[in-house]
């Protein structure tokens, strides 16, 4: 019998992007045989008391609980290719989304996360196509406001007692441009060793999903800056590009859910997926 | 990567602290400021990397820093003229600096921040492109106050100091059209600019190689009169720009710009900045012969050995 290997998945997102969800839709996917999935639950191994808890209420169509800003939970699965039988230990840093808001925002990390990061064999990083920051300009917008009956301004004009600036303020930079500076963080470590493998997660996928274009066109559309950070640099960054759907649905809406078994809830889109409820075929991707 | 300064030692830990009930407060590690680069994080970039120099010069208001906010936001939207967005090691810079005319600043009404006068700093974009030599290749933009040109216009001691200019691989002179429009102030405008031009060259900052670009800044101000005298204005401007300095560089190019255009709608956002792009980028003196010799004043700090890659020898002619 082989030695069970143990891989680390560093998980970056900004704040409700769908890390938690993702974790407790994985939870309850490899312990229940309702679809079949590439990676199974071999056993429980030591403390599970976390990952039970956002698992069951993911269950229960409750949103998960935030994770808290100065929390690094580290989560570790043992599972086992459906296929080989091999098995291994997946670990996973369950770090709050304002944490890597901080890192744009403070230009630091935490040595935990850096820790990680060293030992991390690849990456998720997880976008919500719910609410984003888009570098919108006010000549875009003028003529918008124009539209709608309302008063714009040209540049000679003197500015009106509601033109007075709000001091920048790093957090409302688009996201775009936070997520590029996520991944040079990564890359300008001393230990990094490209290719990295990303898994790009576009959470909430039922939402996009209408507008029906892959979740690359998607993101080439909505992030665009991001979208060609990634492609001239796929020789740090190997990445594949996914939409997923982790609870399903809107919970404010779960009559459309609940009807659902669990895992089918789940929908994973993307290049070379071949079952659209696993959730664990981007994982594959990400240690093949 | 740009090295990063002092940060208050206990930014983020505040923060988890203000946030939390029993703060665990976490080793932290500084990572890169974001911040403008000074020559010491440029002469580290350039050793790491092929790396091009832009010097964006001109007065105060001609439009130096919104011509290179308005590159990088045409980079937010799409790749520009076939080359993609590729890194940046000042993308808080360049935030800060788009940041008055992007709605968030809960503005009604388009601006740039004064670049203040004091020290060079520079801006950095890293594009990729098919056609690069190796795939891609990094534009540094300098971020100088209009202040520092005019005294360099006014001394060539002045402009001396200005240690960049001779290490231009392109060197762009922005001429307002807002003001060339104007008959009062039109030939104040141009004697100031060619005197700038005269005074870099005079004062051996830079070279008979030099690529020299006249950048025809807020040209939707020209586009909304359309009146035959200002075009002919342009043309004698030019003839005289070229008769004055044509044999004394090594290109001498003039190029049409409406970075943010609020005068006609004809022009668009970004006007004239994809094919600058392209210019910088295909465009090297450096390819052509060049005395590259070092200075025998050579220093140890790094900002002399960045001096000495790039300074053209003392007696290159003129």
């Amino acid at each position: 019998m082989s030695a069970q290997t143990s891989k680390h998945i560093v998980l970056i997102g900004l704040p409700a992007t769908g890390k938690t969800s993702f974790l407790a839709a994985l939870w309850y996917l490899v312990q229940h045989s309702q679809v079949l999935s590439a990676l199974r639950l071999d056993k429980l191994d030591g403390d599970s008391k976390y990952l039970n808890q956002i698992a069951q209420a993911w269950a229960g169509y409750k949103p998960v609980p935030h994770t808290r800003i100065d929390s690094e939970t580290l989560v570790s699965m043992s599972l086992k290719d459906a296929q080989t039988g091999q098995t291994m230990t997946l670990s996973f840093p369950d770090l709050s989304g304002e944490s890597f808001t901080l890192q744009w925002t403070m230009r630091q990390f935490t040595q935990g996360y850096d820790n990680f990061l060293r030992q991390a064999s690849g990456g998720i990083l997880f976008i919500s196509p719910l609410k984003y920051a888009k570098p919108i300009r006010i000549d875009m917008a003028n003529p918008l406001v124009e539209e709608m009956g309302g008063d714009q301004q040209g540049e000679g004009d003197a500015p009106d007692a509601t033109s007075t600036p709000k001091p920048w303020d790093p957090e409302r930079a688009p996201t775009q441009v936070q997520l590029v500076e996520l991944l040079q963080f990564i890359s300008g470590r001393d230990y990094f060793r490209p290719p990295f493998r990303l898994a790009v997660i576009v959470s909430a996928w039922d939402k996009p999903r209408q507008l029906k274009k892959s979740p690359s066109d998607w993101l080439a559309h909505e992030f665009p800056l991001f979208h060609q950070f990634l492609n001239s640099n796929h020789k740090l960054f190997e990445s594949a590009i996914y939409g997923v759907s982790a609870q399903g649905g809107d919970y404010n809406q779960r009559d459309a859910i609940v009807d659902k078994i669990p895992s089918e809830r789940i929908e994973v889109v993307g290049a070379n997926i071949r079952n659209p409820h696993d959730l664990t075929e981007p994982l594959q991707w990400l240690m093949r | 990567m740009s090295t990063t300064p002092p940060q208050p030692p206990s930014a983020i830990s505040q923060i988890l602290a203000s946030k939390s009930e029993a703060p665990v407060v976490p080793d932290l590690i500084d990572l890169p400021s974001g911040k403008e680069l000074d020559e010491a994080n440029v002469a580290k970039l350039e050793v790491a990397r092929p790396v091009r120099l832009v010097v964006v010069a001109g007065p105060v208001g001609c439009g130096k820093t919104t011509l290179l906010t308005s590159l990088y936001e045409l980079f937010q939207w799409k790749p520009v003229s076939g080359y993609s967005f590729a890194w940046s090691d000042t993308l808080p810079a360049f935030e800060r600096r788009c940041y008055l005319s992007r709605i968030a600043s809960e503005r009604s009404m388009q601006d740039t921040e004064r670049t203040p006068y004091g020290q060079v700093r520079y801006l950095h974009l890293r594009v990729s492109g098919e056609d690069l030599p190796l795939g891609e290749l990094d534009l540094l933009f300098t971020d100088v106050s209009g202040e520092s040109f005019e005294r360099a216009r006014d001394s060539t001691l002045e402009c001396q100091r200005l240690g960049f200019l001779s290490q231009a691989h392109h060197f762009l002179l922005l001429m307002d059209c807002e003001k060339l429009v104007r008959k009062e102030k039109r030939w104040e405008v141009a004697h100031d600019s060619m005197t700038l031009l005269r005074s870099c060259l005079d004062s051996g900052m830079l070279a008979s190689n030099s690529l020299i670009n006249v950048l025809w800044t807020k040209f939707d101000y020209f586009e909304v009169v359309k009146s035959p005298d200002n075009a002919q204005f342009l043309i004698q401007l030019r003839g005289e720009i070229e008769k004055e300095f044509g044999a004394r560089v090594g290109r001498l190019s003039f190029t049409e710009v409406a970075a943010r255009p609020t005068q006609v709608a004809t022009l668009k956002f970004g006007h004239g900045l994809a094919e600058l792009l392209k210019y910088w980028l295909s465009s090297s003196p450096h390819d052509r012969a060049m005395n590259l010799l070092p200075p025998t004043t050579l220093g140890s700090r790094e900002s002399e050995l960045f001096a000495s890659r790039h300074f053209p020898a003392s007696d290159e002619p003129q």
